[in-house]
Formats: structure tokens, sequence, C-alpha cells
């Protein structure tokens, strides 16, 4: 359904506009002038409603992606090995990049939409135009990332797996449905 | 007379022992008696606006009235340079264009404004004889000797192409920003010079804030609503971001853009406007500070041989301790608490407050603006260049800064409670507590403009530092410090082995008991260059006990049981030598100082 979203929003406005300039005018009924506009502002909003939910699932399986390499750093960090160090400043740019609801390229890319009068859940607090994250968990994820990103390479497993478990926990319940 | 016979002999001490080639001419007279004298007991600060009587009238233009495109907002920046060596700060402005609105359509193309010091607090207008008055349309300005051959050039960021004035040492410049490869067209706004990579010369890095064309500007109708009240200029929001730029230096007067290779490039097209090259972990190479408007301020790590790593966003410095993202104007550092380590100041926009950023070691900061009263005190004005200076030579850093809304809009709504002109604001450090103190600060700081750039520096060579600042479609203030001295100074003039000042040397002096840190700086602020000596307040304290001078090729320097309030010329050791040894009771220069003219 979601693949076809953009076909429907080209195809259908064209069809509907094609049937109605192959009738003779004088017998298309206002009726049925009303009724096609509406099923066309029908599909449209569902395309656009459609379009909202494919963008919610793209941003949070970006969160997951940056998620998951924080993770993986924060347990390449926890191994003995040389780049610990590196891992854990790896670690620390993905929460961050959580915390700001995207890298550099998404930050341009969310730029572009605002200049088009794309929004979402501006927030009240940070007035980031966040999907997920909101100014607490925007807070405590930025701290955290700090604090990461401080930790020298002889961290101790356990404060690592300390590190790893509270990420998940203020993940879980940013992306958690409303 | 007996001062001259001093300094001469003063220099001639260093001269022989550092290499320096040049004989000193005799220091300029200064405006006001200086010298080593009792302190007074402490008052008020009292800043007078010397401008008008010092001959600095130039009107600096930016847009049309209305100020229907954020272009039309930014200002432009300004410098104490002493271009022609003569130990006196001359001043250059940074000029725009005036449009008429309509039809919306330029109105005139100002210049570039360079104001030669001769001396008596008074200044001439040099412009046409130096070549400096160029009619792009300005922005920012910062200097350094790019070149090595002794003298400080001038960097200048506009709407267009960016203008490089080489100083030839005789009192002209010649633009060869082309030749140089800096010609990149584009907004640029702030910018420093620096050694990136540690192989002597200096590199560049350039803040640009949007991407638009002069049509852009001269089309723009107010679309924005400020405060649900006033219909105002859009952005930057919805405007597309410039993408800052890193040049390096080839080491022949030439350079390439390197942006992406050292690791710099800006995939946010965040909107860059101020720019600080320091050594932030006190690690010996120098890292960059990015203010940007509304988006996350950046923080380049320096991991040697000019490869950077940004790390804004974990530092800390990067966002407000709300975690908010504001809208970054201004940047200075500064070691306000005394612990060697300097703080990032950034300033932002109206109705949010000033950021102080605490330096916590190993590129890691905090936002103390709360703890240090900036968010009470800074929250109404729109706030742009800022300095970090011991007006009252208590020996602490206090804070200034330069205010103006960018929507004149809002003098038509009382209800609004805000200005487009507005007054600056002067903040006493009071141990690690901010404390206003502009309205009792002297006819100087009640000047309501819509100031940008500023700049600090002791113009007139008395001891305590002075402040320039430009004004957007009005002359620059030139507020001269006369507040009653609560302390003993001393100025530091750091020679690198060209003779040309030496770009982020660091100087820890060490008197009556305390450690003030200062780094010489190629620009910051906002769009504008403070001048390249660095000036320490000492309190009550007759002697300096050391002075210690990191070297921004890691060669230390040390002075033992030093004069105060004077000015000293260091200059850095010949690579054979590595170092100095320690030596007692360095000469200073009264007030004026040593120069080559």
């Amino acid at each position: 359904m979601k693949n076809s979203i953009p076909v429907l929003v080209v195809v259908v406005p064209l069809l509907l506009f094609h049937q109605a300039r192959s009738q003779n005018p004088a017998n298309v009924k206002a009726e049925t002038m009303d009724k096609s506009a509406a099923a066309t502002y029908e599909h449209l909003a569902s395309a656009i409603i459609a379009i909202e939910s494919t963008e919610d699932e793209l941003v949070k399986s970006i969160l997951l992606g940056y998620q998951a390499a924080a993770q993986g750093h924060l347990r390449a960090a926890s191994e003995p090995g040389a780049g610990r160090r590196a891992h854990l400043e790896a670690a620390a740019t993905a929460i961050g990049d959580i915390a700001n609801e995207g890298d550099k390229r998404i930050l341009a890319v969310r730029q572009r939409l605002a200049k088009a009068g794309h929004t979402h859940n501006t927030d009240v607090v940070t007035k980031e135009d966040f999907l997920f994250i909101n100014s607490k968990e925007k807070k405590d994820l930025l701290a955290l990332a700090q604090k990461v990103g401080k930790m020298e390479a002889n961290a101790k497993p356990a404060e690592i797996r300390a590190v790893e478990d509270e990420l998940s926990t203020i993940f879980d319940k940013a992306i958690a449905p409303e | 007379m007996f001062w001259r016979a001093f300094a001469a002999a003063s220099f001639l001490v260093m001269g022989t022992s550092c290499g320096g080639p040049s004989p000193p001419p005799p220091p300029p007279s200064p405006v006001r008696a200086s010298g080593t004298s009792t302190p007074a007991p402490a008052s008020g600060p009292l800043f007078v606006n010397a401008a008008p009587e010092a001959g600095l009238t130039a009107v600096l233009y930016c847009g049309g009235a209305d100020k229907d495109h954020i272009m039309e907002s930014v200002g432009t920046g300004a410098a104490f340079v002493d271009f022609d060596e003569d130990g006196r700060l001359d001043v250059f402005l940074v000029n725009g264009w005036a449009l008429d609105e309509e039809p919306s359509r330029v109105r005139l193309k100002g210049r570039n404004v360079l104001y030669r010091n001769i001396g008596g607090g008074r200044f001439e207008d040099v412009t046409d004889r130096s070549g400096v008055g160029d009619e792009g349309w300005g922005c920012g300005v910062c200097a350094a000797d790019y070149d090595n051959d002794g003298h400080v050039d001038l960097f200048v960021t506009g709407f267009g192409p960016a203008r490089l004035y080489r100083n030839r040492g005789d009192g002209t410049f010649e633009q060869a920003a082309g030749r140089a490869g800096l010609s990149d067209p584009g907004w640029g706004a702030g910018a420093a010079f620096f050694d990136a990579d540690a192989d002597g010369d200096l590199d560049l890095y350039v803040a640009r804030y949007i991407e638009a064309t002069l049509d852009d500007v001269l089309a723009a109708r107010r679309t924005s609503t400020w405060r649900d009240t006033a219909k105002v200029m859009a952005g930057p929001f919805g405007l597309r971001g410039g993408k800052d730029r890193f040049y390096r230096n080839n080491g022949d007067g030439t350079f390439r853009d390197a942006t992406e290779e050292a690791g710099m490039a800006d995939l946010a097209e965040s909107y860059g406007l101020g720019v600080l090259a320091s050594d932030l972990d006190n690690d010996g190479d120098v890292d960059v500070y990015v203010a940007n408007d509304s988006n996350p301020n950046f923080l380049y790590r320096n991991e040697g041989r000019g490869k950077f790593t940004e790390i804004g966003t974990w530092s800390g410095a990067g966002l407000s301790d709300d975690g908010i993202a504001q809208a970054g104007m201004g940047v200075e550092a500064g070691d306000l608490d005394g612990d060697g380590l300097q703080e990032i100041f950034v300033t932002n926009f109206a109705r949010d407050h000033a950021t102080l950023y605490k330096n916590l070691g190993g590129l890691s900061f905090a936002d103390v603006s709360g703890g240090w009263n900036l968010k009470k005190l800074t929250h109404d004005t729109l706030k742009w260049g800022c300095a970090i200076f011991d007006y009252d030579l208590d020996g602490d850093g206090d804070l200034m800064i330069a205010n103006g809304h960018i929507y004149p809009q809002v003098d038509l709504f009382s209800r609004l409670d805000e200005s487009y002109k507005q007054v600056p604001t002067l903040l006493r450090n009071d141990g690690g507590r901010l404390t206003d103190v502009s309205r009792s600060a002297g006819p100087g700081m009640q000047v309501a403009a819509s100031a940008r750039g500023l700049a600090a520096g002791d113009y007139d060579d008395d001891g305590d530092l002075d402040l320039l600042i430009t004004t957007i479609d009005g002359p620059p203030l030139l507020l001269r410090n006369d507040t009653t001295r609560a302390g003993h100074w001393l100025k530091l003039r750091l020679l690198n082995r060209h003779g040309s000042p030496a770009i982020n040397a660091r100087a820890i002096v060490s008197a009556g008991g305390a450690s003030l840190t200062r780094e010489l700086r190629s620009g910051s602020s906002y769009q504008s260059q403070n001048a390249l000596e660095l000036h320490f307040g000492l309190g009550r304290s007759p002697r300096v006990d050391t002075i210690q001078v990191i070297w921004p090729g890691g060669g230390r320097s040390v002075r033992k049981d030093v004069e105060v309030d004077g000015t000293i010329t260091l200059r850095e050791p010949s690579a054979e030598a590595g170092g100095e040894p320690v030596r007692p009771a360095d000469r200073l220069q009264p007030g004026g100082a040593s120069g080559r003219f």
C-alpha cells in the first residue's frame, strides 16, 4: 500500500481530470462533479495520511539504526582490545543523534521540510520539530551522550552495561506508541 | 624622555635574546597618563562614546529600512588592528549596502573604511590610499599574517566573494582573494585564521549563514509574525543554510578548499555566524567552535595533522542545558573562573539568554548560564558581538554584549516591550556571579543602537580596554574606557618568528597568587577582530611573578619578576633554541609599544 501512494497521488487526479474532460460538459451534473471532487480529495487525504505514517516509520527506523549502532559500540567498548575509546565516542555520537532525532544530514532535510511548511510535533520547551523525542528525553539522552563521551578507555564493563540499560529505557519509552 | 630611553633599552634586551629584527620607535603618547601608580579605590565603570570626536563617523549600511530579508539584519563587523605597525591600534570597519524599499533596489554600496590612529584619541580616514575601500557587501572581518611576511592582513567576508587584503607593509593593501583561492561566492559571516595542522602557516575557517542571491534579497517580503504581533522578515528557518568552508594554507600565499578532507563538511547546512578558533583543551592544537543560528553549535576537535571530529552534541557545548539549539550569533572564549581553561560564551536571540559553557577539561562543557545569572540578565535583549575583558583591572574577566533587534517593526507595538535599538550590556564578574552594571557605566553605555560587531582593544594606550561597536545603518561607537582603575595592568605583544602576531599563542600570567590565562586569536566575537595583543588586569599586584608563553609550535618562554602597567613584546624563540631560559626582570615600555614604523 505504502509503495503505491505516490502513484495514487498522481494517477487518481489525472484519471478524474481525464474523465471530466472526456464528457460533454453540458451533460455533467453539478452533483457528479461534487462527488468526483470529494472522491479525489478522499484519495488525496488517504495518501497524505499514509505518507505521514510512512514518515513516522522511516524516522523510527532511522532512530532504531542509531540505537543499534550505539549499543553495538557500547558492547565493543566493554570488550578488551584497542579502540575502546573510539567506540565510546562513536556511541556518544549515536546517542546524540537520537537526542537530535537525526544526524546532520537529517537536520538539513528537516530544515527543507520546514521551508515547505511540513512540521510535526513541535516541542513546547525545545521548539524542536521532532516526531518521537520530547524535551525531557532529549535532555536525558544528551546527558547520557556526554557521560559516554567522557568515559575513559578503561571504563569497567559494568559501567558500560549500566549505560546500555539506561539508553534502552529512554529509547524504548521514546519510540513507544502514544 | 626617561621612558623612551627605558623602552629602547628594554627592547634591545629582548631583541638581542630573541632575534627581533626591528628597532623600536618611540612609543606613542597616551591620551591620558599611564605608568605605574597606585590604583584608586574601586568605583563604577565609566565608558564614553568617543567615536565622533575621534573621527569615526562612517555610516555602516545593511539593507533597507524595513529589513524584509534576513540579509539586511546581520550587520557588519569591525577590527582593532595595527595595520601600519606604529604601535597604535587602527580601526577597520566592514560596510554593506543600502537598499531602497519601494521599489526595492540598491541605493548605494557602502565602502569598507580604514581609520589610522594618529594619536591623541584621533583617527584619520586612510581608506583610499590604503586600498581597502571595496564596494562589495561586506559582513565580517578577521586579521592575521597569512603569508608570514610579518604584516597583518585582513580577510573580509561578505554577501558575495570574500576579500583578502594583503598588507604590503607600506601602509597599503592589495586585494588578493582571487589569487589566494579565497574568492568563492556565497554568504560568509564569521571567520578565523589559525594553524590547523601545525605546519607553520595559518589556515582559515569561514562560517556561512544562508544561501541567497541579491534577487532573493530584493524580492523578499515580510511573511513571518513575531510574537503573534508584528509582520517581520522570514528566517532563518525556511531558508537554506550555507555550508561552512575550511581552507588549508598551501604555504605559498594560496589556499585550497579542504573542508571535506579535514572532516569539517557542514552536512547540516546550519546557519553559521560566529567562529572561535581556540585551543580549548590546552593540548597544543587549535579547535574550532561555530555558533550556529537556530541549530546546534559545532565543536570541531583537532585530532592533529589538521583533521577534525565534530563533537558538539556530546561535548555539552552544542546546546543549552535544556537541550535547546539556541540562535547562536557571537562567540568568545576566556578563562572566567581562573582554572586555566577557557570558557565559551555565546550570544543568542531575544527572549533567550546568552550561554556560558564552563570548560570542564578534555573538551567537555557544562552550561552554567543559570548559576552565573546570565539567564536572567540577558533574556530580553537580542545579543551579537561579545567580549570577555577586564574593564576594571581587578583581575577577572567581565562580559560585554552588543545588542540590537533584527525587526524594526517591534517599535510599532508597545505591547511587545521590545525596541529595535538597544543599549549594550556590561556584566561585572563578581567571583562567578555576574552583575549588570550597564546602566551605571557612563554615557557611552546608554547609547541605544541596533548594534552588531564588537571588538576590544586599548586604542588610546592608557592600559585599559576600550570597545569598538558597529551599528546597523549608523556610525560605529567607540566606547572609551574611563573607568577609575581598580588595579594594575599588563599588555603582551606576542610575535612569532616572522615578526607578526603569534596567533593562538597562550600566556599565563601569575601575580599576587592568581593565575590569568589569555590566548591571542584571530576572529571571534561577532564577525569582528579584537586587538592582536593580550591584556591583563592585575588587581593590586604591584609586580608580575611570572609570564609563561606557550607558542603555537609548542615552545615555551618564561619571564620572571616583571614590572606592571606597561606593554611588553615577546618574540617566539628560534626553532633551534626550542625555548628560552628563564630570565629575570624584563623591562616594560610604559603604556606605549614597540613598533617598526
